[in-house]
């Protein structure tokens, strides 16, 4: 196990312009990765439902103010 | 427009990418709050020439890549096998996976977050795929009796990176399989050869270990009827390559590993 997973190492020396390493370490494909992208989503969306801390709201007020000082 | 305004609708998303990219909400808010009085302190750090969105994200970076506030662990959640497998990624290449994958960034505008070319975005991003490539790696039990479909499957899994260790053809062989090495994935047919259930193998072998476990099968009904285990992927033959891959990617990605279901009044 242990030597077959060595193998699956990247060799810098394969990886060439033509995108020869990738065969030597499979990658994701794109569909792949959108996949889980959107599995990741999923998991992250409560975040966007919840209302914005109050320290952020405080802190944007001071920002304004901040600029209103310079401006 | 002022920045604030201009920022307060990125702001949740900023939150989720800061979670998706620290690990926790608390630690992901503590570098966007950190970002907010940055720029309070220097209002003109803002790049107002840029797409706010984007301006607001190479703030939020340029503070997470200097500072270190303090790592806030929090208890580990059903989504623990995520983050570890996000925080394994090397940094640049979990910064670009997470704002193509999860905010839906273009290149352009990730390279600009990143202040970065988008060449150099391209290949972060075939590095995160390679890395979670790697971290997903695994030994692959198959139960399928039809051989055309199995040397379908193995090759298929081997283009994931994988290892097959065995190909097992009955119930009895699937668990025998086992005994010898423990798979970290079972992609598993229902009605084997000999007349035996592959969902009988998979409840058998779940009596050691969990493991993540992908019934792929022309009889979804015995799945759906049969005592199965939880949770548990369903592919339908003939079944498309790509879904067959995405649904590995995902049980691995997730770490959602198979238990047996608690029995009631039955055994």
């Amino acid at each position: 196990m242990t030597q077959k997973k060595s193998a699956r190492r990247p060799d810098p020396a394969k990886a060439g312009p033509g995108g020869v390493g990738r065969e030597a370490t499979p990658g994701l494909v794109p569909q792949i990765q959108d996949h889980i992208g959107r599995q990741l989503r999923a998991v992250y969306e409560d975040v966007l439902n919840q209302p914005v801390p109050d320290r952020f709201k405080e802190l944007m007020d001071k920002l304004d103010e901040k600029l209103g000082e310079t401006e | 427009m002022s920045i604030a305004q201009a920022i307060a609708p990125h702001l949740p998303y900023l939150r989720r990418f800061a979670r998706a990219l620290t690990g926790t909400q608390q630690g992901g808010d503590a570098y966007a709050v950190a970002t907010l009085e940055a720029l309070i302190a220097d209002p003109n750090s803002f790049e107002r020439e840029m797409e706010p969105r984007v301006a607001l994200y190479k703030a939020f970076l340029k503070v997470w890549g200097s500072i270190a506030i303090n790592q806030v662990t929090d208890t580990p959640s059903a989504s623990g096998s995520i983050t570890r497998n996000l925080a394994a990624l090397t940094p640049p290449a979990r910064v670009a996976f997470l704002l193509s994958s999860v905010e839906g960034f273009t290149h352009e505008q990730i390279a600009g977050a990143m202040g970065r070319s988008p060449e150099d975005v391209a290949g972060l991003i075939d590095e995160a795929g390679r890395e979670i490539a790697q971290q997903m790696a695994t030994d692959v039990l198959i139960i399928e009796d039809e051989p055309i479909i199995a040397m379908d499957l193995e090759s298929l899994v081997e283009g994931l990176g994988h290892r097959v260790i065995e190909v097992a053809r009955t119930r009895s062989e699937a668990v025998e399989a086992v005994k010898r090495q423990q798979p970290g994935l079972v992609l598993a047919d229902i009605q084997l050869a000999d007349g035996s259930s592959g969902l009988d193998a998979v409840n058998d072998i779940l009596e050691s270990f969990e493991v993540p476990v992908i019934f792929i099968t022309a009889y979804p009904e015995r799945f759906l009827t049969g005592e199965r285990p939880e949770p548990a992927f369903l592919v339908t033959k003939p079944f498309r390559v790509e879904t067959v891959k995405a649904v590995i990617s995902q049980a691995l990605f997730f770490d959602q590993k198979s238990h047996r279901k608690e029995k009631s009044a039955v055994g």
